[in-house]
């Protein structure tokens, strides 16, 4: 009993596992923390966008737009505060609420409007928010409009001179550790859930599940709403590393596109799939673009036609398919 | 508000549109017929744009005879994509297929990237202009319009006159169906394929017709975002919807500029912008699958 | 259906206990790790005595800080009184500046133009100078760089790793104002110091960063050059103003509008276009009844050439145009032919407008680094291109590379902070133009924009008057005569 029981949660005791690593890592190489924390943003967004993309099969290109307002929110926080005299502590925690705000009330409104379409009308059909909220915040001259709102003077008055790489760098990195281990604990918790079990199984036939019973709206929902708010936190921490965003690059496609080939490289729906696909991802651009300066792009696209040819449900989906009839690789590999 | 300035500002629009229609209708057809949203769509309107360009600069040959050239390179490109790499992804789910032609898109920017370099260039061909009013409208803008909308006439004629096209129209609704019937449906889908890559690779070449300079190795990637909405406005998979989709679009971006100008916006083209992204939203509401529905 | 999916408790207190443990054991360690290699409490400062002998000879004490990390063992206590405990370390063999570029993406093309014109100072600085000139030897430089293929997650991560990986003694910015933005606090928490060549914006600098030092024009005084050259042959005139929106263009626009409220100039429009923009038309219409004498456009390269094509279709006429970025290249008039007749440009620098070392004796300031010639040669071997004319990029490049060189050798050390110092007080000419900052900032004061127009077919320096090669053509023909085939004679 007590050992079926660990082999069921081990896909969650193996990430976690990861993560610890990669905080050690983090620890005792700081050289390549910068490099690590990025992996740990790809990875946490990858997460967050799994527990929708990856579990219902819909595919949102405008996902960029919650990441977007993450940024805002957080960027909109951090001047508030600095204007009205607020401690640092205030500032954080009114941006993450602001973000926290924006991004859920979008992604309600947003999925009560579109999750009634199916398959890739729905993924098209997104695609308009991030542009339509670039253009609002340029034309309306909203949210500092397409000067942008740079927040790196508000961080040196907020935190001072000595807190300023605390803020811009300790903080944030903290931050979307926390948050990379939050949203794969949501993301397993989910997935041995009957929420998780509804999702699986709207993505494999929508139209059976509703037949059986499971609450498909609902169900969507739900999970949409969670995962545009977790990405805003993540795009809340980002705010501080980068100290300048603007609208252009904070509600851009490429973003989108780029995640839903991370979770689809690492296996949509699979606890560990979007820990494998972004640390393959990230890590090999990373080295790529070491050691093949100018043309690591190009070796990059080869690489992944051959890793989508050869692994059609992305790496852990694959390994998962391949191995399917043994009951504990099924339990391991979730 | 001067009469003949809207009357201008009305035939401009159309012209931008009946442009913007011809680049969305790849991207429909390929996803009509073969369930494949094709993120190489982009890329390959670069790579018609560089047509035009190498050939004009190099052999004096027209734009319009790149066309050709761009329809020819199209299809063998797209059919042999899709033998060679789509095949094998038909069956999975949509965005396997997705992620391919995501692969295939930075390859082809990255190509011409190291083969054209990252300048931006241009070359002049002018063909003079027409009076209205006050204003003034390139002939080879309206060239640009006029082949656009006749592209799209020919290839419904096709799609619905001749038996090659009811195969593809076959597969698009029923692939399953179609294979029953008897058709091909691998030779059908590169067909489609094809024409699909053809047609994004011609609109390439229709757009150095509107504005002949501004081509670089990331030329593409503005026109795929305008695609996808307005496919999705037109309807998925429908030619007819995506044409008038983009006209609707190039109408709004036109005409709604005076107005945001007039009311004191402080960027009035990006609220016009924002406006096209309302009325999808709006539309979608009501008309959840576009305006034609396949 | 295995019933542990659907029903059953998730966590059995086995399970919850064993999460917790591991949890709990993780962050301990992880902190304490960390604590260990943070640099908390006293960062240990050593004090070494090198032996410099000059013409006064004298003993120069370098401080050096060094954090104490886990892989090093240091003494626990700090030694307060510089005494050479340590044996002088040996002059290191190379000093490495390293760099985040963008060679692809939508800042590829200009990046790499600045890379390689920074290739062709350094090979100056190492084969025709001899090396930096530190402690009686002469130390060649070493550049090490990544492309960041013009993304801020790129440039982040790469700027670090120069620093921690590399260890670059310096760093050279990244190209365009959004990425040095981005990489400014990792070179701030190193104490690096950046040499910013490739942002032009003022916000950069006025954050309270203090090791970024700015070698070219700051985008406020992009167009108040051109401002004044229009004032120089037309008085009162009326001015159309309009711009890309971002960032940089806008500041761009900030610094036309405080100009011209200043010296009391009348801008009768003044809007922005969105970055991608695929029409002008609205704007030209809008543009076309007010008649006005000048056009300044704040663009890039696509839009700027989209621009100047739809002008040209509707025949909406200037007597002035000044447009950014774009009129600066040769593809221009590839592109354009006759119809680029005229059109100005404002820029950092260009073939042709070099200072000379005359200039420099004449404005009594000090001289350093090639003179045009040999930095052309040098580019065009550099590209392998004889006939390669190197862009303002290449020029600015090259500029921090040598204002570094000089800072360097003045400061007689390799620490940061010195060289920052020197950097802030250092008045200096190369062929780029005149580098001074303030220096608190770190904001150029000195450069000045000079204004190219293409005149038959060449582009021409036309202002200031010191540097120009011919006299500003006002006002310039009509798209019609242009397309006539009428060029601009000065």
């Amino acid at each position: 009993m007590i050992k079926g029981k660990i082999i069921d949660h081990m896909s969650l005791i193996i990430m976690i596992f990861s993560y610890i690593i990669i905080w050690m890592l983090k620890t005792s190489f700081p050289e390549y923390s910068q490099m690590l924390t990025l992996l740990l943003y790809y990875i946490a967004i990858a997460q967050a966008y799994n527990i929708f993309l990856g579990m219902t099969g819909y595919v949102d290109f405008g996902y960029v737009s919650y990441f977007g307002l993450g940024l805002y929110g957080m960027a909109l926080g951090v001047s508030y505060a600095s204007q009205n005299n607020l401690s640092s502590s205030e500032a954080i925690i009114l941006g993450m609420i602001l973000s926290v705000i924006l991004a859920g009330s979008v992604a309600g409104v947003v999925g009560g409007i579109a999750l009634r379409l199916r398959g890739a009308f729905f993924a098209i059909a997104t695609i308009g928010l991030s542009q339509a909220l670039r253009y609002l915040i340029e034309g309306a001259k909203i949210w500092g409009g397409a000067e942008g709102i740079i927040i790196a003077k508000d961080l040196r008055k907020l935190f001072g001179e000595e807190g300023f790489s605390y803020a811009t760098i300790t903080l944030p990195d903290t931050g979307i550790f926390i948050l990379a281990v939050a949203t794969g604990i949501i993301m397993y918790l989910i997935r041995i859930s009957r929420l998780g079990y509804g999702l699986l199984a709207i993505k494999e036939d929508e139209d059976a599940a509703k037949v059986f019973g499971v609450n498909t709206t609902l169900y969507k929902f739900v999970a949409f709403i969670i995962s545009a708010v977790l990405t805003s936190l993540v795009g809340s921490m980002w705010t501080l590393k980068v100290t300048a965003i603007y609208p252009p690059e904070s509600f851009n496609i490429a973003f989108s596109v780029e995640f839903i080939v991370i979770v689809m490289l690492g296996g949509g729906g699979t606890v560990l799939g979007p820990l494998i696909g972004a640390s393959i991802y990230s890590l090999s651009k990373y080295y790529l673009g070491v050691y093949l300066p100018g043309l690591q792009l190009t070796v990059f696209s080869i690489i992944l036609l051959l890793i989508v040819l050869l692994f059609r449900q992305g790496i852990v989906g694959e390994l998962r398919s391949f191995l399917y009839k043994h009951e504990i690789v099924r339990k391991i590999i979730r | 508000m001067d009469p003949g300035l809207i009357i201008f500002l009305f035939l401009q629009g159309l012209v931008l549109g009946s442009i913007y229609g011809i680049v969305a209708v790849g991207l429909s057809l390929i996803f009509g017929i073969a369930r494949i949203i094709n993120l190489s769509h982009g890329a390959l309107i670069m790579w018609g744009a560089y047509t035009a360009l190498t050939f004009f600069v190099g052999y004096n040959l027209s734009p319009l005879g790149s066309l050709f050239i761009a329809i020819v390179v199209g299809l063998s490109l797209g059919a042999s994509i899709f033998y060679l790499i789509l095949r094998r992804l038909i069956g999975a789910h949509e965005l396997t297929t997705l992620l391919a032609t995501f692969a295939l898109s930075i390859f082809l920017e990255e190509i011409a990237r190291l083969n054209y370099g990252l300048d931006y260039r241009g070359f002049s061909w002018s063909l003079g202009v027409v009076k209205i009013f006050d204003y003034r409208l390139t002939y080879s803008s309206i060239l640009a319009g006029v082949i656009a909308l006749s592209i799209v006439i020919i290839l419904t004629l096709f799609l619905y006159k001749t038996r090659i096209g009811s195969a593809l129209r076959g597969v698009a609704q029923d692939p399953v169906g179609a294979y029953i019937c008897g058709i091909d449906v691998n030779k059908i889908y590169a067909l489609g394929i094809g024409i699909g890559f053809g047609l994004a690779m011609m609109s390439g070449v229709i757009i150095t017709m509107y504005n002949p300079t501004g081509i670089n190795p990331y030329l593409g990637a503005p026109y795929l975002l305008k695609s996808f909405v307005i496919v999705v406005l037109g309807g998925l998979g429908s030619i007819i919807g995506a044409y008038v989709g983009g006209i609707i679009f190039g109408l709004a971006e036109v005409v709604l500029f005076p107005l945001y100008d007039y009311l004191h916006f402080h960027s009035p083209m990006s609220m016009t912008l924002f406006t096209e992204f309302v009325i999808l939203l709006i539309l979608l509401l009501i008309r959840p699958y576009g305006l034609f529905r396949r | 259906m295995s019933s542990s999916q659907t029903s059953g408790k998730i966590f059995t207190p086995l399970t919850i206990t064993l999460i917790i443990i591991m949890l709990v054991i993780g962050f301990v360690s992880g902190y304490y790790a960390s604590a260990v290699s943070r640099p908390s409490a006293p960062a240990i400062t050593y004090t070494y005595s090198v032996p410099y002998t000059s013409v006064a000879t004298q003993t120069l004490y370098i401080e050096r800080t060094i954090y104490q990390t886990l892989l090093t063992s240091p003494p626990a206590t700090t030694p307060t009184t510089p005494k050479p405990t340590t044996p002088p370390p040996t002059l290191p063999s190379e000093i490495v500046i390293g760099m985040a570029v963008p060679l692809t993406g939508s800042q590829g093309e200009v990046g790499t133009a600045g890379f390689n014109g920074i290739k062709a100072a350094i090979k100056w600085v190492n084969e025709r100078y001899g090396g930096v000139h530190l402690f009686g030897k002469t130390i060649p430089l070493r550049l090490v760089y990544y492309d960041d293929e013009s993304s801020k997650d790129k440039v982040v991560q790469y700027t670090e790793r120069l620093i921690t990986v590399d260890k670059v003694h310096f760093l050279l910015s990244s190209y365009s104002s959004p990425l040095v933005f981005a990489q400014a606090p990792i070179a701030e928490k190193y104490n690096m110091l950046l040499i910013n060549w490739g942002g032009a914006s003022d916000l950069i600098h006025l954050q309270g960063y203090k090791m970024i030092v700015m070698v070219w024009t700051p985008a406020s005084l992009y167009m108040t050059q051109a401002i004044d050259a229009l004032l120089s042959v037309k008085k009162d005139p009326k001015i159309v103003l309009i711009y890309k929106d971002d960032e940089f263009n806008r500041m761009v626009a900030g610094g036309v509008r405080n100009y011209s409220k200043k010296l009391g100039l009348q801008i009768v429009y003044d809007r922005a276009y969105p970055t991608d923009i695929k029409d002008f038309t609205p704007y030209l219409t809008s543009i076309a009844p007010l008649k006005a004498d000048a056009l300044i456009v704040g663009s890039h390269f696509a839009d700027g050439q989209l621009l100047t094509r739809q002008l040209a279709d509707q025949e909406i006429d200037f007597g002035f145009i000044a447009m950014n970025i774009a009129p600066c290249y040769t593809d221009y008039y590839k592109a354009f032919g006759n119809l680029a007749e005229g059109i100005i440009c404002p820029s950092h620098w260009e073939v042709g407008a070099s200072y000379t070392p005359e200039i420099a004796s004449k404005l009594g300031v000090e001289w350093f680094g090639p003179t045009e010639e040999e930095f052309v040669a040098l580019y065009r071997e550099i590209v392998k291109d004889p006939t390669a004319r190197p862009p303002y990029h290449a020029a600015s490049g090259a500029a921090a590379v040598l204002i570094l060189v000089k800072a360097i050798e003045k400061a007689q050390s390799l620490d940061p902070m010195a060289v920052r110092k020197v950097l802030g007080e250092m008045h200096l000419i190369t062929f780029f133009g005149e580098y001074k900052i303030d220096p608190v900032t770190g904001i150029q004061i000195a450069h000045k924009m000079i204004l190219v127009q293409w005149q038959k077919g060449n582009l021409v320096v036309v202002w200031p008057p010191e540097v120009a090669k011919s006299k500003l053509v006002f006002p310039i023909p009509t798209w019609a005569e242009k397309k006539a085939g009428k060029q601009a004679t000065p």
